[in-house]
């Protein structure tokens, strides 16, 4: 029986209310009940009832997204898979599972000690696994073994059918490819309930991993030596970084706010056969930077999640540069976060080229901009190492993740705590962001990353609702191919009363 | 062109409420406009929703219409005066507002005195409550009632007031479908307030629903098959509340349900024309509830049993209508094919129009509300 949660139960205030407080659930807008889900039946029932009942259906897992998708549902019902977490296989053959309701870290851990292999994701233990695969699954170990909607073989999803009956599904290449497909990167919250991912084959796990962190001062930074270091990270990603011997070097360019002090530059890195005795590709990615006065740091940059804190069982080795050697497990679950719970907001971008010198200068002109009023510490452009595995050919067309041009891959992260910051960092980081996209796409575009030899959109599973202003958005996400034209066919399908629905679901 | 009428007995009773006015039937029946018991007082100004994107406000003098103000509107489908007629309401026919999928109901203030608009409010509807058609004003005039066609959505909006709408406070998503390509979701047509129950056709899904509505939000009660493909949309409820009409536009009949209590009969009747082409029809009633008036294929009149509340084809009238309302002694007819706006005095008594004199021409007329205080 699942438990159903209302406006009197103590527990309704915590679980109404999302992990970013930007989306505080007043009355308004809360949700009228919470149903936690321990099964695929139990979400069948909680479903069939909420439809029955004309209550808008929210389906939340972890409760990461950066949205308020997963949480306000003014007078619904949130769907709460976080309890679901079975790992028992179906009995077809299928030889691992995870459900939507276990945590990244709590995945990472089962399919290492049963099986010794992962999801190539490696960071961000408390995500739940259902809004982050439905997005595509993409992590520290991508540029390795590719997105995890890449190795997955069927999905278990409750879908609404047009009579307004649940039925239970499982879906694969073979059994309605379509819908599979659909599951397979175009975000959660679209077509159905997912209940269990299913594969026949997951790449091992490394056996260890080598992280590092550097700084460099903004104190000392000048525009010429901030534009090198962009493009010298940028011409990487574009040449060495499609080697690949390379691709399990994950590294990411922490670009604060100057007021933060410092510039983070992280990496973790393994072999291809997932060990760290030799380093030299460190070494050579590293070298690309010495001539910025990089200063080592036992930290990642702060609100870059991704990074595992410094193990106290990792061994130091000394070299040319001080590395971190970790076991794999201990570096990916040690008690890396995702945790914050405090006010939040995200935009993103995949690039498929280097900085340009004016995109480099642009950056660095809103990263030094002060605003009277306005603290910007907590701002961080996270700019990762991407594409390698990912970029396989092949991979777009049976998935719904588009982007497979791409070598770097950008996240724009604010954190704070008090509401009364909300208008002026928000303001900045809009202005930052739209400058940055107006200056390489085609004025009609101007202020997003449009699909063009420069870039490849957004990632859903970053979704940022500044996009919907322009009423291209969905091409901004899903291209300019034919992709949302047959995700808006699935969702005429599969959901044709628009059953799931929030501010940036597929419309039909 | 000659309807057949058949009748089937079977029907659902129920004892009957006793604890709403007739007048409160009325003005919930009404939908549009507010009508008063008694002889209403002579109208002043008219309002009126063009399908091309505006709202066009009439000062009326004795029979002249002189148009005093036109202002732009989003694709304004419905509009319906507030109890006080202090503020007018438009349902916003779109299917996005500020980049979400949903549309909107705008406010406007009447000023007292010249009739002229100023808009005071957007309101947006829930999620999914795209292409707003059709609206309903509760008896008390607390709540507004949306029909969201394209995302088969409900919305409640509480009134305050001085008439200015507050955010949905009640969201009924539904889901359903038909066997026709038009039907493939539910979409939320006509709705009618009865007391606290809200009456609903759903066009998309073959359905009556009829809701119960407790603080503020809407709970099914009732829904009831209008048959396979047969599209329910505009419909009627009799002046006492014991019967309703409904057009079923995808099977071109007139269908009357026994409607008492809260409980909804099987179709006791299904008139027929022959040849009729599927589509929309208009639906309205004199006050005396006597007559019944329809306007596909040509504007008619239906005479009504005052027992059984069966129908018998009475007469052709005059000219031709996509939406006409009764409004005092007169039957507004609308004409979006020949954009104009007739006026039809009606014999108290019988309640057959007399003569047809065309008032104003607005492009694409689709709803309109008279203000007589």
């Amino acid at each position: 029986m699942a438990i159903r949660i209302t406006s009197t139960d103590p527990r309704y205030a915590l679980l109404k209310s999302s992990r970013n407080l930007r989306w505080d659930s007043n009355a308004a807008e809360a949700a009228a009940e919470i149903t936690l889900c321990e099964s695929a039946e139990q979400a069948a029932e909680a479903l069939q009832r909420a439809v029955n009942a004309g209550m808008r259906p929210t389906v939340r897992s972890g409760g990461h997204c950066y949205e308020d998708f997963v949480v306000n549902n003014p007078g619904g019902a949130i769907l709460d898979l976080s309890l679901m977490k079975s790992d028992t296989l179906p009995g077809d053959g299928t030889r691992f599972r995870i459900s939507p309701g276990q945590e990244l870290g709590e995945a990472y851990i089962s399919l290492y000690k049963r099986h010794g292999v992962t999801i190539p994701g490696g960071s961000c233990y408390q995500v739940g696994a259902g809004g982050h695969i439905t997005g595509g699954g993409y992590g520290v170990l991508s540029r390795l073994h590719g997105l995890t909607i890449d190795w997955l073989s069927a999905v278990e999803i409750l879908t609404v059918d047009n009579k307004g009956h649940v039925a239970l599904k499982r879906v694969d290449e073979q059994h309605e490819p379509d819908l599979f497909r659909a599951c397979r990167g175009a975000g959660g919250g679209n077509f159905g309930v997912v209940t269990g991912f299913l594969f026949d084959r997951l790449p091992p796990a490394p056996f260890e991993v080598a992280n590092a962190h550097f700084s460099f001062d903004w104190h000392t930074m000048t525009e010429d030596n901030f534009v090198a270091i962009l493009q010298a990270f940028g011409d990487y990603c574009a040449k060495r970084g499609c080697d690949p011997d390379t691709w399990g070097m994950f590294a990411a360019l922490g670009l604060t706010h100057a007021s933060s002090g410092r510039i983070g530059l992280s990496l973790q890195f393994c072999n291809p056969d997932g060990r760290c005795d030799d380093l030299k590709l460190v070494d050579e990615f590293l070298d690309r930077f010495k001539g910025f006065d990089p200063v080592e740091r036992r930290a990642a940059t702060p609100g870059d999640q991704r990074f595992a804190p410094r193990s106290p069982s990792a061994r130091q080795q000394t070299g040319k540069y001080n590395v971190d050697r970790m076991l794999w497990l201990e570096a990916t679950v040690g008690d890396s976060g995702s945790g914050h719970s405090g006010r939040a907001a995200y935009k993103s971008c995949y690039m498929k080229q280097n900085f340009t010198p004016a995109e480099a200068k642009c950056i660095y002109k809103h990263l030094t901009r002060t605003i009277p009023g306005v603290d910007l510490r907590g701002s961080v452009m996270a700019v990762d190492t991407y594409g390698g595995a990912v970029n396989k050919q092949g991979k777009a067309e049976g998935t719904s993740v588009w982007q497979r041009a791409s070598i770097m891959k950008v996240q724009f992260q604010q954190y704070w705590d008090h509401a009364d910051e909300d208008a002026g960092r928000l303001q900045w980081m809009r202005d930052f962001y739209t400058d940055l996209y107006s200056q390489q796409v085609e004025p009609k575009y101007a202020g997003t990353p449009f699909p063009n030899e420069y870039y490849e959109g957004c990632y859903i599973n970053y979704p940022d609702s500044d996009m919907l202003a322009y009423p291209f958005w969905p091409q901004v996400y899903y291209g300019t191919q034919d992709l949302y034209p047959f995700l808006q066919q699935v969702k005429r399908r599969y959901d044709s009363n628009n059953i799931f629905h929030h501010k940036m679901s597929i419309r039909a | 062109m000659t309807p057949t009428t058949s009748s089937t007995t079977k029907c659902l009773s129920a004892p009957s409420v006793g604890f709403w006015t007739r007048r409160e039937f009325l003005r919930g029946a009404a939908g549009v406009v507010a009508l008063h018991s008694g002889v209403p007082a002579p109208p002043h100004f008219a309002y009126v929703a063009s399908g091309a994107g505006s709202l066009h406000v009439f000062q009326l003098r004795g029979e002249q219409w002189t148009p005093i103000q036109q202002l732009p509107s989003r694709a304004p489908a419905c509009i319906v005066l507030c109890p006080g007629e202090q503020t007018l309401y438009v349902a916003n026919e779109v299917e996005e507002h500020d980049g979400l999928p949903r549309g909107t109901v705008e406010a406007f203030h009447i000023d007292p005195l010249s009739g002229r608009l100023t808009l005071s409010s957007r309101t947006p509807l829930s999620l999914s409550a795209t292409r707003p058609r059709h609206m309903a004003l509760s008896p008390d005039g607390k709540l507004l009632a949306v029909a969201a066609y394209g995302g088969g959505v409900y919305n409640l909006l509480p009134v305050a007031k001085d008439g200015s709408l507050g955010q949905p406070c009640g969201i009924f998503k539904d889901a359903g479908c038909g066997p026709k390509p038009a039907q493939a979701s539910a979409h939320p047509h006509t709705l009618i307030f009865h007391g606290p129950q809200l009456l609903a056709t759903d066009f998309g899904s073959d359905r009556l629903n009829v809701f119960a509505v407790e603080d503020g939000r809407p709970g099914r009660r009732i829904h009831r098959s209008t048959g396979e493909g047969s599209g329910p949309g505009a419909c009627v409820l009799h002046p006492a509340g014991s019967f309703l009409y409904v057009w079923h536009a995808l099977e071109g009949t007139l269908a009357t349900y026994r409607y008492e209590a809260g409980i909804l009969s099987e179709p006791i009747q299904r008139v027929r024309w022959a040849n009729i082409p599927e589509g929309e029809q208009s639906l309205a009633l004199h006050p005396s509830g006597r007559t019944l008036y329809t306007t596909q294929p040509t504007l008619t009149a239906w005479r009504i049993d005052a027992k059984s509340g069966l129908l018998s084809w009475q007469k052709a009238l005059p000219g031709a209508a996509t939406w006409i309302a009764p409004i005092g002694e007169s039957l507004f007819a609308l004409d979006a094919q020949s954009d104009s706006i007739a006026q039809l005095p009606l014999d108290p008594s019988t309640g057959q129009p007399q003569r047809k004199a065309t008032m104003a021409r607005v492009q694409q007329p689709r709803s309109l509300a008279l203000k007589t205080t």
